[in-house]
C-alpha cells in the first residue's frame, strides 16, 4: 500500500475550504436551531483504520448517537457524527421533540445537513459534484466499535474533524469526513490546482 | 496606506494579498496568524486598513476586534470570515467592524470594500 | 427520405409526464406552506385518493398523522441547503399511510418508507417529496437484527462450553509431526504445567510420557492407518506424580478433509489404576495367608494318615524283630501304605489345584462343591468335634469359577472353625443349605461359634478387619468379598443373631465369561 501524506500546503487548503464549507453548514443548523453556534478550527489527519477507531474511542462517554451519511462523485466517501446523550437530550429539548423516533430523526437530520452542505460546499471549491446517501443511525456501545465492520472498506482515510458547539443550547457534536484512498489522491491533485492559482 | 492581513491560513493570507496588490500596488501590507500578532502590529506599526479572520488559534477575531480599536481608534477593519451566521455579523459589526465579508474573498470583493473605505 | 428528428427528448414535456406516472415511487410537489401542488399516480393508486381532491390542500391536513413542524423543518431546510432532507424508514417508519395487503410482509400494517425531500424549484420554493417503498428492506433488517441477535447468543453459547469443555476434558492435539497444537486446562492441572511449556513440544516426549516401545509402535502403526485406538498412557506430571489415562485417539481433519493430525481424548483412571494394583496386592497376600493356613489344614489331614503308616511301619518293625513276619502281613502291609500314600498324594493333588488358577468356567454341582470345600477341613472338624451338616439338593448345579468358589467356602469355614476354637461351647455345629432362586443358587452357611456384635457386623468385610485373637490378616472376608462381588458377580452378606452367624452367598447360577483376575 502506497501511503499518501497531504504537504503542509496541501493541509492549509484543505483546512481553508474546509472552514468555508462548515462556515455555510453551521449557518444553516444554527437556522434549524435559531441558535447561535462557534466555529472552530478543522482538524485534518490522513490515518489508517487502526487510528480512526482509536480516534473514536478517545471520544468521552460511552453513550453517544452515531450516524452516518455516504457521498459518492468524484470526490466520494462518508460523514460519520457523533454527538453525546446530553447534547441529544438538549437537542430534544431545544426542538420540543417528543419520543425517541423524532430524535433519531432529528439527529439524522443534523447529520445530513452537515453532510450535505460541507461536501457540497467543499465540492464547488474544487469544482465538482456530489450526491448523497440517505443518513443511517446507529447506538453502537463505543468498545464494539474495533468489530464494526463498516469501516474496515478504509485502508487509509482522509479525517476532517471538526467540533459543532453550540454553547448556549449546549450542544456538542464532532463530524469526520472520511473519503477513501481513491478520493484522497484526487483530492490532492484539485488542492494542488487551487495552490497554483493562489501562489 | 498600511494594510494588515490576519489569517491564520497561509493560503487564505496570500490569496488575500494577491487581490489586494492588485488595487493597491506596492502599499506596505503586514500579515499577522492570529489576534495577538495582530494586535502588536496595530500597536506597533498603526495600520489603516486591517482584514480580520475570526477562526483563529492563540486569539480569536472577536477577541482582538476592540483591542485593536482602542490601540489605535481609527483602524478600519474588515472581518473576512467563515461564519456566515447572522449573529456573528451583528456581533463584529458591534464590536466596530466596518464590514463583515463572506469567505473566500476575491478581487472583486476586494475593489467593492476599498471603494467603500 | 424523412428526417427523423435527433433533437434531445425531453424537448417533448409530455416524456416527464409519461415517466414519472409510471415511475416505482410516490411523489408529491409541495410549496413552502406545504400546500399539495402535484401527487402522482403510484401515490393515488396506493392511496385511493383522486389527485384532483387533494390539490392546494396541506399535506397534513389531507395525511394527519404528519408532524407538519417536522416537514416544515425539513422543507426549508432543504431549500436553504439547494440539497435534499430526508425520511428514512429505519427511524421514521412511514409518511404517507399505505396498508399492506401481501401477506409475507404482513409483520408491517403500513408500507415503510424512505422519503427525500428534493428542493425541486428554489424560486418558487417548491419541494419535491419522492416516496420509495422500503418495506421488504425494512423487513429483511429486522429479520438479520433478529438473526443477528440469535447468532450471537448462540455464539456465547458455544463459547461457554468450549470454556466447559476445556476444563474438564483432557484432550490433546497434535500435528502429523506428533507436536502439541493444543492442550486443554483439564490435562494442563493434572500435569501441572502451562500451555506454553506443552505447544509444540513432542507428544511422545519420553520426559513426560510412559509408554513401552510395543504400545509407542502400535500406535504409530494406526496413525499411519488414521484409525481409532484405545490405549492407556502413563504421564509425569511436573512434580513427578504418575498420571494414568486411558487414551483414545482420532485422526482429525480440516474443514476441506485434509488430514491435519490427532486428537487425543483421555480419561483419567490413576485412582482406578490405584485401587486395581491394591486389591491385586491384597489378594496375593491373602493367597499367602491362604497358603499358611492350607499348610496347617495339611498338616492336620496328614497327620492321621502318617501315623497310620508309622503304625504299619512299627508293626512290621516289630514283627520282624519277634520273626513273625510273614508275606501274608507284608501284602496286607504294603497295601494300607499304598493306600495312605495315594491318600496323601491326592491331598496334596488338591492342594495344588486350589492354588492354580482357573479361568475357566466350569459347570459343577454344589454338592461337588462343598465336598471340595470340606475336604482339607476334615480332619479339623473331627478333632474339634463340631457337627457339620449339609442339607441340599444334590442336583443343584452351578457355571462359576470353581477354585474361586472353594476358597471363598473355606475361608467362612475356617472362620467358623477359629470361632470355636476360641470360646468352647458344647453342641458345635456348622450347617449348610443350598438352594436355587430364578436364576440364582443361595449357599447359607450357619454357626453357633457365639455370633458377631452388631457393631461389628458392618465391619467385616473391609480390609484388614479382624477379631481374631492371633494369627488373623483381617484379609479373608474382605478377599471373598471381591471374589463374590467383582469376580463372580454375585453377593455376600453375614447376619449375626444371638451366637448364630448366617452367611449368605448369592450367586448367578450361570456366569458370563468375564476376565478373571
Amino acid at each position: 500500500m502506497i501511503e499518501i501524506n497531504l504537504s503542509e500546503d496541501e493541509k492549509d487548503v484543505l483546512q481553508e475550504l474546509m472552514n468555508v464549507a462548515y462556515g455555510n453548514a453551521t449557518a444553516i443548523v444554527a437556522d434549524m436551531l435559531d441558535a447561535f453556534a462557534s466555529l472552530s478550527i478543522p482538524n485534518i489527519k490522513i490515518m489508517n483504520i487502526r487510528e480512526l477507531l482509536n480516534t473514536f474511542h478517545s471520544l468521552k462517554g460511552d453513550s453517544y448517537f452515531f450516524s452516518t451519511q455516504a457521498f459518492v462523485g468524484e470526490f466520494s466517501g462518508e460523514c460519520a457524527f457523533f454527538i453525546d446523550n446530553e447534547s441529544a437530550n438538549n437537542l430534544a429539548i431545544h426542538l420540543e421533540l417528543d419520543g425517541e423516533e423524532d430524535l433519531n430523526d432529528a439527529i439524522l437530520e443534523l447529520t445530513n445537513i452537515l453532510t450535505s452542505t460541507l461536501t457540497t460546499r467543499l465540492a464547488k471549491e474544487m469544482n465538482t459534484q456530489v450526491q448523497f446517501a440517505l443518513p443511517s443511525i446507529s447506538k453502537i456501545p463505543l468498545n464494539e466499535m474495533g468489530s464494526n465492520n463498516a469501516f474496515k472498506q478504509y485502508s487509509q482515510v482522509i479525517v476532517i474533524d471538526t467540533q459543532l458547539n453550540f454553547h448556549d443550547q449546549k450542544i456538542n457534536g464532532e463530524i469526520f469526513i472520511l473519503t477513501k484512498d481513491g478520493s484522497i489522491k484526487w483530492l490532492k491533485n484539485q488542492l494542488n490546482d487551487i495552490l497554483k492559482t493562489i501562489i | 496606506m498600511k494594510y494588515l492581513v490576519t489569517d491564520d491560513s497561509k493560503l487564505a493570507r496570500l490569496s488575500l494579498i494577491k487581490s489586494l496588490k492588485i488595487h493597491v500596488g506596492d502599499a506596505e501590507i503586514y500579515q499577522a496568524t492570529n489576534g495577538a500578532e495582530a494586535v502588536e502590529i496595530v500597536k506597533n506599526n498603526k495600520p489603516d486598513i486591517v482584514f480580520l479572520d475570526l477562526t483563529m488559534p492563540v486569539m480569536d477575531g472577536y477577541e482582538a476586534l476592540p483591542l485593536m480599536i482602542e490601540e489605535h481608534p481609527k483602524i478600519k477593519v474588515v472581518v473576512v470570515s467563515a461564519d456566515v451566521q447572522e449573529q456573528a455579523k451583528t456581533r463584529v459589526i458591534n464590536l466596530g467592524a466596518q464590514f463583515h465579508v463572506q469567505k473566500p474573498i476575491n478581487s472583486d470583493k476586494i475593489k467593492e470594500i476599498l471603494k467603500i473605505l | 427520405m424523412a428526417e427523423k428528428s435527433t433533437q434531445r427528448y425531453p424537448q417533448n414535456n409530455n416524456l416527464n409526464e409519461k415517466l414519472i406516472a409510471s415511475i416505482d415511487n410516490g411523489i408529491i410537489i409541495l410549496n413552502d406552506e406545504l400546500k399539495i401542488l402535484y401527487f402522482n399516480k403510484w401515490l393515488e393508486l396506493h392511496t385511493s385518493i383522486k389527485e384532483g381532491d387533494i390539490i392546494g390542500e396541506t399535506i397534513d391536513s389531507v395525511f394527519t398523522n404528519i408532524n407538519a413542524r417536522t416537514l416544515q423543518r425539513k422543507v426549508k431546510t432543504a431549500l436553504r441547503m439547494g440539497t435534499p432532507t430526508f425520511y428514512t424508514a429505519s427511524v421514521t417508519k412511514y409518511l404517507i399511510p399505505i396498508k399492506i395487503d401481501q401477506i409475507n410482509i404482513s409483520n408491517f400494517k403500513h408500507m415503510r418508507q424512505d422519503v427525500s425531500v428534493i428542493p425541486f424549484d428554489l424560486k418558487q420554493q417548491y419541494v419535491a417529496l419522492i416516496i420509495s417503498d422500503q418495506t421488504n428492506m425494512t423487513n429483511i433488517h429486522n429479520q438479520l437484527t433478529f438473526n443477528i441477535k440469535k447468532i450471537n447468543e448462540l455464539n456465547l453459547e458455544l463459547l461457554k462450553e468450549r470454556k466447559t469443555i476445556d476444563q474438564r476434558v483432557i484432550l490433546t492435539k497434535i500435528d502429523t509431526r506428533h507436536h502439541i497444537t493444543d492442550i486443554s486446562l483439564a490435562y494442563l492441572e493434572l500435569l501441572d504445567m502451562k500451555k506454553g511449556d506443552m505447544l509444540k513440544s513432542n507428544y511422545f516426549d519420553t520426559q513426560r510420557l510412559r509408554i513401552s516401545q510395543e504400545l509407542k509402535e502400535k500406535i504409530f502403526d494406526y496413525m499411519q492407518r488414521k484409525e481409532v485406538l484405545k490405549y492407556e498412557e502413563i504421564s509425569l506430571s511436573s512434580t513427578g506424580k504418575e498420571i494414568c489415562l486411558l487414551n483414545t485417539l482420532v485422526p482429525e481433519y480440516d474443514k476441506s478433509a485434509n488430514h491435519i493430525g490427532f486428537i487425543i481424548f483421555g480419561e483419567n483412571i490413576t485412582s482406578a489404576k490405584l485401587v486395581q494394583e491394591h486389591q491385586t496386592k491384597l489378594l496375593e497376600n491373602s493367597r499367602t495367608a491362604a497358603m499358611g493356613e492350607m499348610i496347617s489344614m495339611i498338616a492336620h489331614q496328614w497327620r492321621q494318615p502318617l501315623s497310620v503308616i508309622n503304625t504299619v511301619v512299627a508293626t512290621l518293625k516289630i514283627k520282624k524283630a519277634l520273626n513273625i513276619l510273614n508275606d501274608e502281613i507284608i501284602d496286607e502291609s504294603y497295601i494300607k501304605i499304598e493306600n495312605t500314600i495315594t491318600y496323601l498324594s491326592e491331598t496334596i493333588d488338591d492342594f495344588r489345584n486350589f492354588f492354580k488358577h482357573n479361568k475357566e468356567l466350569k459347570t459343577f454341582t454344589i454338592a461337588h462343591l462343598l465336598q471340595k470345600s470340606t475336604q482339607l477341613l476334615k480332619a479339623e472338624i473331627e478333632v474339634l468335634n463340631i457337627d457339620y451338616e449339609e442339607d441340599i439338593d444334590i442336583n443343584i448345579e452351578i457355571t462359576s469359577y470353581q477354585n474361586e468358589l472353594i476358597q471363598t467356602i473355606i475361608n467362612i469355614l475356617k472362620n467358623s472353625i477359629d470361632a470355636f476354637k476360641e470360646i468352647n461351647t458344647e453342641n458345635q455345629k456348622i450347617s449348610i443349605k443350598a438352594y436355587e432362586e430364578i436364576a440364582h443358587i443361595i449357599i447359607e452357611i450357619e454357626d453357633n461359634a457365639g455370633g458377631i456384635p452388631q457393631e461389628i457386623l458392618s465391619k467385616v468385610f473391609e480390609p484388614y478387619f479382624s477379631t481374631k485373637s492371633k494369627n488373623g490378616t483381617g484379609l479373608g472376608l474382605y478377599v471373598c468379598k471381591t471374589i463374590i462381588q467383582e469376580h463372580l458377580k454375585g453377593r455376600i452378606t453375614m447376619k449375626s443373631k444371638n451366637d448364630h452367624t448366617l452367611t449368605l452367598i448369592e450367586l448367578p447360577k450361570i456366569l458370563q465369561n468375564s476376565v478373571a483376575v
